[in-house]
């Protein structure tokens, strides 16, 4: 018989233990964060003469317009990864199928997210 | 790892397709469609910094017939992803909880994500703007 309270044998077990409030409270915040900033994605877009490398790049230049591209592709990237992890998680095979296919979310949305800093900076910064 | 014996989402296919049903799976696969749609934005970032050979070689896909139909199924998979996600919002903050609300906000979600679409098409296709 174990002499651990009621209470503590419960504690980390289930959704709690995971973390699971913070992962909630992030999807909705970045959810709120994607609608203005969506918007602002699709109307700049059509505020470009062309999509012509020189055009963009000049566009992309912009401290306004590079700031909130970073703002735009980072809470994209982080919604995008928790709602990804969900759907792993609801059908992916318990074991390490499942541990597997979130590591790989995991880098990918890493991957993703670096890259687009170097090279939205490196725009913002060099031209 | 200990195997908990917790039982996975429902299998949808033993249930008749409803209108709250479809929107809510189809949340689902706009959501992760729209993963994939930010990781191609990603790398179009990349390429732009990349230089005019590379971002060049992505434009030529891009601009091709299916990298323009996929580009529109984008925009529509944000704009449903954006309105459904609006009544997600709502439900969270406890409203439109009831059956008719459920089926009237739907209705308006597809009709706005149609309407919304169609207006931005004819407003990127008016402009100078070629994809």
């Amino acid at each position: 018989m174990s002499l651990k309270s009621a209470l503590g044998r419960a504690r980390g077990l289930g959704a709690v233990g995971h973390d699971a409030t913070r992962h909630w409270i992030w999807q909705r915040l970045t959810a709120v964060a994607l609608l203005p900033l969506s918007i602002w994605f699709l109307l700049t877009l059509c505020g470009l003469e062309s999509l012509e490398h020189q055009e963009v790049l000049a566009w992309l230049r912009r401290p306004v317009v590079s700031t909130l591209m970073l703002m735009f592709t980072m809470s994209l990237y982080y919604h995008g990864h928790l709602g990804v992890q969900v759907i792993i998680e609801d059908y992916a095979e318990e074991g390490w199928e499942k541990i597997t296919c979130i590591v790989f979310l995991y880098l990918i949305s890493f991957f993703i997210a670096i890259a687009t800093l170097i090279a939205v900076l490196k725009i913002a910064v060099t031209g | 790892m200990v195997k908990h014996a917790r039982p996975l989402s429902p299998h949808l296919t033993i249930y008749k397709p409803q209108l709250t049903s479809v929107l809510s799976i189809l949340h689902r696969i706009s959501g992760f469609v729209l993963f994939l749609g930010g990781i191609a934005l990603g790398l179009w970032l990349l390429a732009l910094a990349s230089g005019p050979e590379v971002y060049g070689r992505l434009q030529l896909h891009m601009q091709s017939w299916y990298g323009e139909n996929l580009l529109i199924l984008l925009l529509f998979a944000l704009l449903y992803h954006l309105c459904n996600g609006i009544r997600h919002l709502c439900w969270d903050a406890g409203l439109g909880f009831s059956l008719p609300a459920v089926y009237r906000s739907g209705a308006a979600v597809l009709a706005a994500t149609l309407v919304l679409g169609v207006l931005y098409l004819l407003l990127f296709y008016s402009g100078a703007a070629r994809a």
